[in-house]
């Protein structure tokens, strides 16, 4: 793997995007994660995206537990129960 | 063929209410609207039960919300475009310190991805935010896989981009921990 000048920016190499995106979310392989650390490992502007990619997911996991809230499930299982028994 | 271990319709579907209403939320922006097409859906799905074959309910429930979505639009022929900003007032007094830092911070998030084009939106919301495979995903919104990874990768980028506008995002990215 060869180096990659470091110019300061968290921008991927375009041809390692997919890939850094298949490795932060868990869908590589082992040929494509090893592929992606050996990259990474020479390119700092990579190293960023997938750390920011990370922090990102990380986020909107989180996201995830934040909702719904309780009061609105509910009110949607009232009023489902509500229209059925009509139609019954 | 029904599928052998096909539940009944109450037990199936209301175990999926929370994350049908967390995802008809990235549909509908809004918590009333998201209620009514949660509510449409659930009928929608209790009469076609019969003739479902009991596999990847989550997927066939979501493709259900999904149509019920655009059945919506097309009745309305227009959506809100934002988020109403009562909608991040749920927030009681008495909740402190990180619980209201966390509390923002998951609705900043959410409303950046709220601001997304729908085809990103949904494919980071479910992928992302509800974690379902490519594949489920895929089913669930009607488009091939690589459709779904296309969608997911531009959305995130894109959803990067807005994230970046944010003073607190730097120290976060700082301390990413880094690895695979």
């Amino acid at each position: 793997m060869r180096l990659h000048k470091d110019n300061g920016s968290d921008e991927p190499c375009k041809h390692m995007e997919g890939h850094l995106n298949r490795v932060a979310d868990g869908t590589a392989g082992p040929l494509r994660r090893w592929y992606v650390r050996a990259h990474m490992a020479g390119c700092p502007m990579c190293t960023r995206f997938f750390a920011s990619l990370k922090a990102m997911l990380g986020r909107l996991h989180k996201a995830k537990e934040a909702e719904p809230n309780e009061e609105a499930v509910h009110r949607i299982l009232a009023t489902y129960q509500a229209a059925t028994a009509a139609a019954d | 063929m029904v599928h052998p271990t096909k539940p009944d319709f109450e037990k199936a579907a209301l175990s999926e209410l929370p994350l049908l209403y967390r995802v008809a939320r990235r549909y509908a922006m809004n918590a009333a609207e998201a209620e009514d097409l949660v509510g449409q859906t659930l009928l929608s799905a209790a009469r076609a039960w019969d003739n479902f074959d009991g596999r990847h309910t989550r997927s066939w429930l979501i493709t259900i919300l999904k149509n019920e979505h655009l059945k919506t639009i097309r009745q309305k022929s227009s959506r809100p475009k934002t988020i109403g900003f009562e909608e991040s007032g749920e927030v009681s007094e008495g909740d402190l310190g990180s619980e209201i830092d966390q509390r923002a911070f998951v609705e900043d998030i959410l409303r950046e991805l709220d601001s997304l084009p729908e085809d990103f939106r949904m494919a980071v919301a479910l992928c992302d935010v509800e974690q379902m495979s490519y594949e489920d995903a895929a089913e669930a919104l009607g488009i091939p896989i690589g459709t779904v990874r296309s969608r997911l990768f531009r959305g995130r980028r894109a959803l990067r981009e807005k994230l970046k506008a944010w003073p607190s995002d730097t120290k976060a990215l700082e301390t990413a921990e880094v690895r695979s």
